[in-house]
């Protein structure tokens, strides 16, 4: 299973845009994918692929509940499927979950059991099945230092770095690998970079020289795409679901985009010695999404 | 074999059970669970595949098993099927045991499983999907023959 944390220091590099539209890629190749955001406030991955309707439900059984090990129904009931990808869809209790687990560990602890509050996601997916049932797992945490974050880490090992093109791109990834070292180190684990995706490049002087000083592979540059990620956004969907149903004629700069997609998709998947079954000529949008 | 690295971490964190994976075998389960799996060899892994499912039903040879839904392994003590009384698809599958493909043969699975989806006007899941076939494959012993000898087995 190919599984990676799609994760930046900044907000707003279009992290999670980049998820939706890497998931759709991987799955209209005919894989299975799975993802597991884990964004604690509102306008997340849930909201973009339009399965966020029991975020604010408080009785609704959801992620972090399986996480503390108080669930209130199956796991494979917490899956739901948008555009031929599943998704276990985030709820308000994220934003709890460091206090839940802080209890949890003190409760083992008294117990004089040991409990890595870092691993209970990767317990969750270990248990539900995933590695049998997908062939790509994506976590999307917050832009923050979290614990969301470093469980996603732990359970992934893997990571994709979108870079905003700028000073302050090139310090969060620096200040990334930092924190990513540092976490490894600590729990013992090996953590890779698949790729770093510069995104939203406008092919300025300063721009390019700062790509230059980026120490991951950069298999893909992607433009400044706000209308397309905005209108992706409004209706709730994969720019390849947009392109195909919400533009009028397409535009040759954002079928690029989706053909970087869908080559980035398939460059992620060659490091995990993955082949996807069907995959469809990058960028091309005749293809329906594989369900 | 820690730290921070460019390209793919050689980490697994699930045990993965994924064919196109040349990983070890591992088991899923519990963490601490899985350093025993390294001894079992494949073989007696696959041959374990079918027993283990048994083993709720008290039956210890696999030639016997049948491979039908209306069995007693594939209900509980509420009467529910298999699939509706599980709360993941791994419980009630006690071991996990790598496959590996031929994409051929990868690929045949990709096809048949929308077949039978079609057929069943439901999704199926891939682990359903194989253990059925194996299932199914072990109650034909001559035909399982024949394409071992299409492999070269029995060859004089």
């Amino acid at each position: 299973m190919l599984s990676y944390t799609v994760y930046s220091e900044a907000g707003g590099v279009g992290k999670s845009s980049l998820t939706a539209n890497l998931a759709a890629a991987h799955a209209r190749a005919g894989l299975d994918v799975l993802i597991v955001p884990l964004d604690p406030q509102d306008g997340d991955l849930s909201r973009l692929l339009g399965v966020d309707d029991e975020r604010a439900d408080h009785e609704a059984d959801n992620l972090v509940r399986h996480m503390v090990g108080s669930p209130r129904g199956s796991f494979d009931d917490l899956i739901q499927s948008a555009e031929g990808i599943d998704v276990i869809p985030e709820h308000n209790l994220l934003s709890d979950l460091s206090d839940f687990l802080t209890r949890e560990k003190q409760q083992a602890e008294k117990l004089g059991d040991a409990y890595n509050i870092y691993a209970q996601l990767q317990r969750v997916l270990q248990e539900g099945g995933i590695a049998e049932q997908y062939d790509v797992l994506i976590c999307d945490p917050p832009a923050t230092e979290s614990d969301h974050l470093y469980n996603a880490i732990y359970a992934t090992r893997n990571l994709v770095i979108p870079v905003e093109p700028s000073a302050k791109g090139e310090a969060s990834v620096d200040g990334l690998q930092q924190l990513a070292t540092n976490f490894a180190d600590q729990m013992g684990i090996e953590v890779g970079v698949l790729a770093a995706v510069p995104n939203g490049f406008k092919g300025t002087n300063d721009q390019a020289e700062l790509l230059e000083e980026i120490s991951f592979p950069t298999p893909e540059v992607i433009g400044d795409r706000t209308s397309l990620m905005e209108g992706c956004w409004k209706q709730q969907c994969s720019a390849f679901t947009y392109q195909r149903e919400h533009r009028d004629y397409p535009r040759d700069h954002e079928l690029e985009t989706l053909a970087q997609f869908d080559r980035l998709a398939r460059y992620l998947e060659e490091q995990r010695g993955i082949e996807a079954p069907n995959p469809p000529e990058p960028g091309a949008i005749e293809d329906e999404v594989t369900a | 074999m820690t730290g921070f690295k460019s390209g793919a971490s050689a980490d697994d964190p699930f045990g993965d059970a994924d064919e196109t994976d040349d990983e070890p075998e591992t088991e899923s389960g519990s963490a601490t669970e899985s350093t025993d799996s390294a001894s079992r060899d494949e073989s007696e892994s696959l041959e374990s595949a079918g027993r283990d499912q048994r083993q709720e039903t008290d039956s210890e040879s696999t030639a016997d098993s049948e491979p039908t839904t209306d069995d007693d392994s594939a209900t509980d003590s509420r009467g529910l099927p298999w699939i509706y009384e599980r709360n993941s698809i791994t419980d009630g599958r006690k071991k996990t045991v790598q496959l590996h493909l031929q994409k051929s043969s990868l690929d045949r699975e990709r096809d048949t499983r929308l077949e039978i989806e079609d057929v069943l006007d439901e999704s199926v899941k891939k682990a359903d999907l194989r253990e059925a076939a194996l299932l199914v494959g072990l109650e034909h012993i001559d035909q399982v023959a024949d394409q071992l000898r299409e492999w070269g087995y029995d060859f004089d």
